[in-house]
């Protein structure tokens, strides 16, 4: 009889603290704080700031959704378009799941009269499955006309980061 | 010992009934006899904490017109957004965010002429959330995209609609810009 008891208060304070557990928190933030003349894709990331969780790899520059569920992701790149000289230039960031569908994308010509540094920012929310990747690439960066000096803008900083709004069931 | 454990699991299943009866108990005093006793507890108002939706336009708009119309929702938590109108319906009062991320190029406007996109969210089909507008010089018109970001306070039953105004092209010389694919998307962050 006494055992039964424990063991019923056993089964119940652990199905209590199962309900009341909360999932892991998913955070994480990548900077690039040196100047890139010329940016790959993916973005390679200089720092991790925080992984809460370790869905961010910086291995391969790409967070890896842990779990199906709803992600929030804030993206801004600060260019300078020295790299163009007297030319414009053209800059596309995307957002992209699992290296072909693009989720966001922010396409931004700048001329010449805009050299100096400007700004390529956006966030997004979106639905991922388990196992998705999130990366960022640039497209179509380009100088317009013949380059003066490199045929890039140069990227000058970044950051990358993101958390998990909530998980499916 | 033994009592005590029993005890320990009266106080449990006490704590745990006081803890789910939400509503205070009725008044003291005989109900008629035509009158159903109230329930001791009642069934908790069905709330939905997981909003999140996303809405695509897949296919090219020559004229968009005012109301870009969404062909695909590729997740709809909640059930907000609804294709027949276009519109994302609060199902939870709460902080919302929403993005709009649409796609343009001006091939609808003559080449020496600029091409211009503006973009805003609507609440409740008159008050403007908030705006965004581009102009594609001529040097650009084969592509130009418009970003809103937003986050807003929300009452449930709020609708939340896309608004395309003054698409246009710059000294006449066309039509509009001409909408490639474009992206409406929303989550509650915090419900109240």
């Amino acid at each position: 009889m006494k055992r039964k008891l424990i063991l019923l208060l056993l089964v119940y304070t652990f199905l209590s603290v199962k309900a009341m557990a909360q999932l892991p928190a998913i955070a994480f933030e990548a900077v690039i704080n040196n100047q890139q003349n010329n940016p790959i894709s993916p973005f390679r990331f200089d720092v991790v700031k925080y992984n809460q969780g370790n869905a961010f790899s910086e291995r391969t520059n790409m967070f890896v959704a842990p779990a199906n569920g709803v992600y929030f992701f804030t993206v801004n790149f600060l260019w300078d378009g020295f790299g163009c000289g007297y030319n414009g230039g053209t800059l596309n960031v995307a957002a992209v799941k699992n290296a072909g569908e693009t989720l966001y994308s922010i396409k931004r010509f700048a001329s010449y009269h805009e050299w100096g540094t400007f700004t390529t920012a956006f966030s997004f929310s979106t639905k991922l499955n388990a196992g998705d990747r999130v990366s960022l690439t640039s497209a179509y960066t380009f100088c317009t006309g013949s380059a003066v000096y490199t045929s890039h803008a140069l990227l000058h900083k970044g950051s990358f980061s993101g958390y998990r709004v909530y998980a499916d069931q | 010992m033994k009592k005590n454990i029993l005890l320990c699991v009266l106080v449990v299943i006490a704590v745990t009934v006081q803890s789910q009866t939400l509503h205070p108990l009725p008044p003291k005093g005989q109900p008629g006899k035509n009158e159903l006793p109230t329930p001791r507890i009642k069934p908790l108002p069905v709330k939905v904490n997981k909003v999140a939706f996303e809405a695509d336009i897949t296919r090219e708009r020559a004229s968009p017109g005012s109301h870009p119309a969404f062909d695909a929702i590729k997740y709809n938590d909640g059930n907000g957004f609804s294709l027949t109108d276009n519109v994302f319906t609060v199902p939870t009062s709460g902080l919302y965010f929403f993005a709009v991320n649409l796609y343009w190029n001006g091939y609808g406007c003559a080449v020496i002429n600029s091409a211009i996109a503006s973009v805003s969210l609507l609440k409740n089909g008159r008050e403007g959330l908030i705006s965004v507008s581009d102009q594609a010089t001529s040097s650009r018109l084969g592509g130009f995209t418009s970003m809103l970001n937003f986050s807003t306070k929300l009452n449930a039953g709020d609708k939340i609609s896309v608004f395309t105004v003054n698409n246009l092209c710059d000294g006449g010389g066309g039509t509009s810009a001409i909408l490639l694919k474009g992206v409406f998307s929303g989550v509650l962050i915090t419900a109240d």
